[in-house]
C-alpha cells in the first residue's frame, strides 16, 4: 500500500463525518421552521380534518422527541427512503432521481465549456504577455467574473432566441421530441442510440444554458492559467527544457502547463461550489428540469421533505466533488504523493 | 452569479508558503510591516489614485451611492408610482421616461435609484458584519490555537461542505421573506472566509519579533491582537472585503431574481429582472436596464478591488 | 566507461546527421567575437554582454570568472541563442565549428541544442521539471534528437527496454547508484549532488561537443563540489568535450580550468591560461579579485576592491573599471581600452599595456 493510497483512503474517511454533517445539519434545519410544519404545508390544502393533521403529524414523526426524529429519519435514509413530497404526492427519491440526469448533463456541459474556453486563453495570454490577446483576454474575462447569472442568461435569451431566433429560449428538447432515454442525459443517449436529430436538437437546448453557466468559471479559469503559466514559463526547467532542444509547442504544453495545471484544477474545484449554486438560477430562467428548479419550486410551494433531501444531495454532492478535487491534486502534484 | 476570483489568488498565495508546491521558488511570506496608523491610511489613498480603474470605479461607486442615499431627491417619480396608460414605453433618453416604463406604468428610472438602496445597503452591512465577526473569531483562534481554533475549524469544515447560495436559499426558505431574514442568511457563511484569512494571517504574524516585544513588555493578549497583529493584517483583510462586497450584491440580487430576497414591496433589481422576464418578448427594457445597473456596479467595485490589492501587495500583481 | 562503445553502435543504428563541414582538430570549437546583448528595462537598457570574444578549443576547459552580475550567465545564454526576450543579442558572432549560429533558423538552433551544446545550469533543484520522473527527463534530450524514437514507437517494448537501458548507462556514468531503481523516481527525491550529476547525464546523454556550465557547483557542498568537478574532467578527458566554466569561485577555477577569462561589466577584461592569469594577473581588477581571497596559513589582511560595480544601463565612455581602479589615470575614464593580444595567448583589456 504506497503512501499516496493511504492518503487518498484518509481524506475519504476524513469526509465522512462531514457527510454525517451535512445531513444532520439539513435535518436540523428544517425542523426549525417557525410554527408548525403540518399546518404550513396543508394551509394551501385546506379543508383538511384534524385527525388527518394528526395521522400526518405521526408520519412526519413530529410527536417524537427530536433525537428519536434525527434516528428514524437516518435510518429511512440509509434504506433509501428520503420522505415524501406532498405537493407532487410522490416519494421524494423519485422526484429527485428524474431531475438529477438534467442537472448533470447541464454542469457537465457548462464545465466543459468554462475549461474549452478558459484554459486556452489563459495559455495564449500568458505566451503572448502584454500583447493585445492578453488585454483583450483578461478585459473579458474581468467582465465575466461580474457577470451575475441571470442576467446573462436573461441577454442570451433576448438576444438569441428572441431577436435572432438561433436558439430556443427553454427547456431541453424541442416539445414532441421522444428521444430515448437511457442515461437521461439526453446528449449521451442521443449518441448511444445514432439519433443525430435528437442530438443536435439536445444541443441546441443546451447552449445558452450551459454558456450562462459556465462564463462565470471560465473567466476565473482563464486569469488562472495566464497566471499560473505566466509564473510557470519564467521557471529555470522551462529555460532548460528549452535548452536541450525540445520545440517551443513542447514545452509549453509538457513542461509548462503539467506543473501550471495544478493551482487550476483546485480553482476549478472551488469553482464547482458556484456551478452549483448558479445552478439554481440557470435551470430558473431557461426552464431547465433539473435538480435547481425542483427546489426552487419546492421552496415556494412550501414542500419541505423535498427542500431537505434536495439541499442535502446539493450538499453532499459539493463534498464528494470536493474530495474528488483533493485526491487529484494529490496526484497531480508528485511532491505530495510521496 | 458573480464568481470569486480572490480565492484562486488566496489558493496561489497560500500554496507559495507549502514546500509542496512545484512552481518555481517559493515567494517569501508576508513579513511584519511596521505600522505608521494613519499616515497609510492616507498613502494607500493617493496611491490607489493614480491607478485609473481604481478612479473610474470610484467615481461609479461614488455616483450610486449618492442615488442609493439621495434616491428622493434624484429620482424623477416615486418608484411605486403606477400609470396605466403609460405601460411599455420605450426607453427614450431625452423624453420623459428615460429608462421606459414597466408593465405597470412605473418609471425604470426611478425604479432603478431606488433599487441602488437596497442593493448597497445590504453589501455593506453583510460585508461589514461578516468581516467584524470572522477577523474577531480569526484573531482569537489563530492567535491561541487551542480548543476553541479546534472546535472552529470543524464547524468552519462543516459550513464550508455547502455550497454559498444553496446555503442561503436553504436558510430564506426556513426563515422566511425579510429584510433582516437576509442579512442573517448571508452572513450566516459569508464570516467564514474572513475568519479563515484572518486565522492564516494571525498564525503567521505571531512569531513575528514585534509580538515578541509586546508580549515582554507585559501587555494584555487582547492588546496585542488589536493594536499590534490587526493593523498589520487589515490591508489582506479589506482587499478581500471589496472583493467579496460584489459578490454580496449579486447574491443579493439572485436572490430577489428568485423571489427570495428583500419583501416584493421593496424595489429591489433583482425582482426587476425577475418581473421583466415575461415581457423580454416586446418590452426588453424591463428586465434589461435593472440588471445592466448591478453589472456596472458590481464591475466598478471589482475595479476598485483589484486597484486596491495592487496597491497593497504588489507581489501578487499579475503579469510582473 | 564501455558503455560508450555500445552507444555508439546504436548512434550508427539510428540516423545521425552528418556535418555538413569538415572540422580538423585544430579548429577551435567555439569562436566568440564582438557578442553583444541587451535587456531593455523601465528603467534602461541593460548592456549585460559587451563585445565579448571567446576561444573554445577542442578538449578545452574555460573558466569565465566574475562578480554576479557582469552578464557571465548572460553570455552563455547568448550562445545559446536562449536570451529571454525583451533581451536580444544585437551584434557579434558566435561560430561554432565553423557555423554562425546568429544566422541560423530557430528550427535549426534547436537541432543544436542539447546536441551539439549542452547546458547545465547552477540549481539543479528548480532545473529539473519536479513533475516528471528523472529517466524521463534524461530521454527527453534523446528522443527530441531523435536518437530515440518518440511517440507512438516509444510504445513498443523493444523501444522502452532501450530506452531503458540508455537512461540506466547514462546515470551509471555520472555515479548514481542503483541506477534500475532510481531512474523512476522523481527529482526532490535526490539530494543536491546527485541532482547535479543528473543534469550533466542529460547533458552528456547526446554526446555534445561542448558543455556550457553556468556555476555548476555554486549551489553545492565543498565535498560534493569536488565530486561533480571530477566527474565533469572525466567525462572532458575522455570524450574530450569541450567546457565553459562559469563561475565567481577563483578556487574551483584553478583546479578545473585550463584556461580563464575574466568578466567584469560585460567585459572581458583578462584572460590566457589559468596559470598564467592566476600567478601573475595584468589587469588590477583580476589583482585585487586576488587579494580578496583568504589563503590559508597565511595572515595577511583581506584587501577588498573598493567602490561597485557600475550600472549597466549608464555605462560610462571610458574603462568600466576606472573608477575603482588603484592604478587608474585620468586617460582611462575617458577612454574605453581595447583588447589587447600580449605574447603566450594573454590578452588585457587596460591601459596599462596599450
Amino acid at each position: 500500500m504506497t503512501r499516496t493510497q493511504v492518503q487518498v483512503i484518509e481524506r475519504i474517511l476524513a469526509a465522512v463525518p462531514i457527510m454525517l454533517g451535512v445531513v444532520i445539519f439539513t435535518f436540523l434545519f428544517m425542523r426549525m421552521i417557525p410554527g408548525d410544519p403540518v399546518d404550513i404545508m396543508m394551509g394551501e390544502a385546506g379543508g383538511v380534518t384534524l385527525e388527518e393533521m394528526d395521522f400526518l403529524r405521526a408520519q412526519f414523526d413530529l410527536d417524537k422527541p427530536l433525537p428519536v426524529q434525527l434516528a428514524r429519519y437516518l435510518g429511512r435514509l440509509v434504506q433509501g427512503d428520503m420522505g415524501y413530497s406532498i405537493q407532487r404526492a410522490r416519494p421524494v427519491k423519485e422526484v429527485i432521481l428524474e431531475a438529477v440526469p438534467a442537472t448533470i448533463e447541464l454542469a457537465l456541459f457548462s464545465l466543459l465549456f468554462a475549461l474549452i474556453v478558459g484554459i486556452p486563453l489563459g495559455i495564449a495570454s500568458a505566451r503572448r504577455q502584454n500583447s493585445l490577446v492578453d488585454r483583450v483576454g483578461m478585459t473579458v474575462s474581468f467582465l465575466g467574473i461580474s457577470m451575475p447569472a441571470f442576467w446573462l442568461g436573461i441577454i442570451g435569451i433576448i438576444v438569441f432566441s428572441l431577436r435572432l431566433g438561433w436558439l430556443p429560449t427553454s427547456g431541453r428538447i424541442t416539445y414532441g421530441m421522444e428521444p430515448a432515454a437511457i442515461t437521461g442525459l439526453l446528449t449521451l443517449d442521443a449518441v448511444i442510440t445514432g439519433d443525430t436529430q435528437a442530438l443536435k436538437d439536445a444541443l441546441r437546448h443546451l447552449a445558452l444554458p450551459a454558456i450562462t453557466l459556465g462564463a462565470g468559471v471560465a473567466a476565473v479559469v482563464a486569469r488562472v492559467t495566464r497566471s499560473s503559466m505566466l509564473e510557470a514559463l519564467k521557471t529555470d526547467y522551462v529555460l532548460f527544457a528549452k535548452a536541450k532542444g525540445v520545440p517551443e509547442m513542447v514545452v509549453v504544453v509538457r513542461h509548462a502547463l503539467r506543473n501550471a495545471l495544478i493551482p487550476t484544477v483546485t480553482v476549478v474545484g472551488l469553482q464547482i461550489g458556484t456551478l452549483l449554486g448558479g445552478n439554481m438560477i440557470v435551470e430558473t430562467i431557461f426552464g431547465w428540469p433539473g435538480l435547481g428548479r425542483i427546489v426552487v419550486d419546492a421552496i415556494f410551494s412550501r414542500d419541505y421533505p423535498l427542500v431537505q433531501a434536495a439541499v442535502m444531495v446539493y450538499a453532499l454532492t459539493f463534498v464528494v466533488i470536493n474530495l474528488a478535487t483533493d485526491i487529484l491534486y494529490t496526484y497531480l502534484n508528485p511532491k505530495m504523493t510521496l | 452569479m458573480s464568481v470569486n476570483i480572490e480565492h484562486a489568488d488566496e489558493i496561489k498565495r497560500h500554496a507559495w508558503d507549502s514546500e509542496a508546491y512545484p512552481i518555481g521558488r517559493p515567494v517569501p511570506t508576508a513579513y511584519s510591516r511596521p505600522w505608521s496608523g494613519l499616515q497609510s491610511a492616507w498613502d494607500i489613498l493617493l496611491k490607489l489614485m493614480s491607478h485609473p480603474g481604481a478612479v473610474v470605479g470610484g467615481f461609479v461607486i461614488l455616483a450610486y451611492v449618492i442615488c442609493a442615499v439621495f434616491a428622493p431627491y434624484i429620482a424623477p417619480y416615486s418608484p411605486d408610482e403606477v400609470s396605466l396608460t403609460e405601460r411599455f414605453l420605450a426607453p427614450a433618453l431625452t423624453g420623459l421616461h428615460p429608462f421606459g416604463t414597466d408593465q405597470l406604468g412605473r418609471d425604470m428610472l426611478s425604479r432603478v435609484i431606488y433599487g441602488a438602496r437596497v442593493s448597497i445597503l445590504v453589501g455593506v452591512l453583510t460585508i461589514a458584519i461578516s468581516m467584524a465577526v470572522g477577523v474577531g473569531l480569526g484573531l482569537v483562534a489563530g492567535y491561541y490555537q487551542g480548543t476553541f481554533d479546534k472546535i472552529m475549524s470543524r464547524f468552519t469544515d462543516l459550513l464550508l461542505a455547502f455550497p454559498y447560495l444553496i446555503f442561503v436559499i436553504g436558510m430564506m426558505s426556513v426563515l422566511g421573506p425579510g429584510f433582516w431574514n437576509l442579512i442573517l442568511a448571508l452572513c450566516f457563511k459569508g464570516w467564514v472566509e474572513f475568519y479563515r484569512l484572518a486565522r492564516a494571517e494571525v498564525m503567521s504574524q505571531k512569531t513575528c519579533e514585534y509580538v515578541e516585544a509586546a508580549r515582554a513588555l507585559g501587555r494584555s493578549d487582547a492588546s496585542i491582537m488589536i493594536s499590534e497583529i490587526l493593523p498589520n493584517i487589515i490591508h489582506s483583510i479589506l482587499v478581500l472585503g471589496t472583493l467579496r462586497m460584489g459578490n454580496m450584491i449579486v447574491t443579493e440580487s439572485s436572490l430577489s431574481f428568485l423571489g427570495l430576497g428583500v419583501p416584493p414591496r421593496i424595489p429591489a433589481w433583482g425582482s426587476m429582472v425577475s418581473d421583466g422576464r415575461r415581457y423580454m418578448l416586446n418590452a426588453w427594457w424591463v428586465a434589461t436596464l435593472p440588471g445592466l445597473a448591478l453589472v456596472i456596479l458590481v464591475l466598478a467595485i471589482n475595479l476598485v478591488g483589484e486597484g486596491l490589492r495592487d496597491v497593497l501587495d504588489p507581489k501578487l500583481q499579475e503579469g510582473q | 566507461m564501455d558503455a560508450f562503445d555500445n552507444q555508439t553502435k546504436h548512434d550508427t543504428l539510428i540516423h545521425d546527421k552528418p556535418d555538413s563541414l569538415t572540422h580538423d582538430e585544430k579548429s577551435p570549437v567555439l569562436e566568440i567575437s564582438g557578442l553583444s546583448t541587451e535587456y531593455p528595462t523601465p528603467r534602461g537598457t541593460v548592456h549585460a554582454v559587451r563585445g565579448v570574444d571567446l576561444v573554445l578549443g577542442k578538449g578545452d576547459i574555460l573558466a569565465i570568472v566574475g562578480e554576479s552580475g557582469c552578464g557571465k550567465s548572460a553570455c552563455l545564454l547568448s550562445i545559446m541563442r536562449l536570451v529571454p526576450p525583451p533581451g536580444r543579442i544585437v551584434k557579434g558572432s558566435v561560430k561554432f565549428r565553423g557555423k554562425e549560429l546568429l544566422a541560423l533558423s530557430e528550427a535549426e538552433m534547436r537541432e543544436l541544442r542539447g546536441k551539439d551544446m549542452a547546458m547545465v545550469f547552477q540549481d539543479p533543484m528548480t532545473t529539473l521539471n519536479p513533475a516528471y520522473r528523472v529517466g524521463e527527463q534524461i530521454s527527453e534530450s534523446l528522443r527530441v534528437h531523435r536518437l530515440l524514437p518518440g511517440f507512438p514507437g516509444r510504445l513498443l517494448r523493444k523501444e522502452r527496454e532501450r530506452e531503458r537501458e540508455r537512461v540506466i548507462d547514462l546515470l551509471k556514468q555520472v555515479g548514481i547508484p542503483s541506477p534500475e531503481h532510481r531512474h523512476l523516481e522523481y527529482p526532490h527525491q535526490f539530494s543536491g549532488g546527485m541532482q547535479q550529476r543528473i543534469l550533466i547525464a542529460i547533458a552528456l546523454a547526446c554526446r555534445p561537443k561542448v558543455i556550457l556550465a553556468d556555476e555548476p557547483t555554486t549551489a553545492l557542498d565543498v565535498t560534493v563540489q569536488a565530486q561533480v568537478l571530477d566527474l565533469m574532467r572525466e567525462i572532458n578527458e575522455e570524450l574530450g568535450t569541450a567546457i565553459v566554466l562559469v563561475t565567481h569561485d577563483l578556487g574551483v577555477a584553478a583546479e578545473f580550468c585550463y584556461k580563464a577569462a575574466v568578466m567584469y561589466a560585460g567585459q572581458i577584461v583578462e584572460s590566457g591560461g589559468i596559470e598564467d592569469v592566476l600567478s601573475s594577473p595584468l589587469h588590477p581588477y583580476t589583482r585585487g579579485l586576488l587579494k580578496s581571497i583568504p589563503k590559508i596559513g597565511q595572515r595577511r589582511e583581506l584587501v577588498p576592491i573598493n567602490g561597485e560595480v557600475p550600472d549597466l544601463t549608464d555605462l560610462s565612455e571610458g574603462c568600466s573599471f576606472a573608477p575603482r581602479c588603484r592604478e587608474a589615470y585620468s586617460y582611462c575614464e575617458r577612454t574605453s581600452p581595447p583588447l589587447v593580444h600580449l605574447k603566450n595567448g594573454r590578452k588585457v583589456r587596460c591601459h596599462l599595456y596599450t
